[in-house]
């Protein structure tokens, strides 16, 4: 009876290990050396805009708790709305500014297109969690926003399976799927950065490479 | 009158209608954009690219 082989079975999980392990060069994942371009003030608000959705995510967790009317009620509650409210703004200033360095540096080059790509599909994702967070204020600003939204989303065809006038029905989507897609995005478009590594200046990418 | 002061002021250029708050908010978040591209960020010394990650 022979022994069991330990290395090279085909297994699925032996498949997941080895993807994994090649999806970020060595050493890539948490780097503490960087190239000396990336000492630049523009190349802080694409994690100030992490920082921001971190924050996003906390506030969002702890309103979660209270309910959706809990800030009409409690001064405490109150608070933590405002701590959600101000930190998405944050989140997306620095994230148009995190945008306009990348467009401006042509991002994408490299082999970098699903970098862009990815942080394009959380910027707009981002929209619609933002979108459904004002449907969700519960007080006569989200019923008057529902009411001119309908129109727009009854336009494309959509209004009976995505409907702005169900509160409950915005409320699931601000702080399950939209959360879980900007979320899933947002770990994909860092690991691609990783991946790939910092986009050289522009005509230096010979001098980097 | 109270509804039009909760309205906000608002600019108007051609088409585009813009409250004062939003336009005073973007062009802060320009000043700040120019600000982060020639503002010296600490510890940097021109050290040459260490050919870290590109």
């Amino acid at each position: 009876m022979s022994s069991a082989p330990t290395t090279e079975r085909g297994t699925w999980t032996e498949a997941v290990r080895n993807r994994l392990s090649h999806t970020v060069p060595e050493g890539q994942v948490l780097p503490d050396r960087q190239p000396a371009y990336v000492a630049s003030w523009i190349y802080v608000f694409g994690v100030l805009t992490l920082a921001g959705l971190f924050v996003v995510i906390g506030s969002g967790v702890v309103l979660s708790m209270g309910g959706a009317t809990w800030w009409h009620t409690s001064s405490l509650g109150h608070f933590v709305n405002s701590v959600h409210l101000w930190s998405v703004e944050l989140f997306f200033a620095c994230m148009v500014i995190h945008l306009w360095g990348k467009f401006w540096m042509a991002a994408w080059r490299g082999h970098r297109g699903l970098t862009w790509v990815t942080g394009v599909v959380a910027f707009l994702t981002s929209i619609g969690a933002a979108f459904t967070g004002y449907l969700t204020q519960s007080n006569f600003s989200s019923q008057w926003i529902s009411g001119e939204a309908k129109d727009g989303i009854n336009s494309i065809g959509v209004g009976s399976w995505f409907n702005v006038l169900n509160p409950a029905q915005m409320l699931m989507w601000h702080i399950v799927l939209l959360p879980l897609g900007v979320g899933v995005i947002a770990v994909m478009h860092i690991v691609l950065v990783r991946r790939h590594g910092v986009v050289p200046p522009l005509g230096d990418e010979e001098a980097t490479s | 009158m109270g509804i039009a002061f909760a309205a906000g002021t608002y600019v108007h250029w051609g088409v585009v209608s813009i409250s004062l708050t939003n336009l005073l908010i973007i062009v802060g978040m320009i000043v700040i954009f120019v600000l982060a591209l020639v503002i010296p960020f600490p510890g940097d010394h021109g050290s040459p690219t260490d050919g870290g990650d590109s």
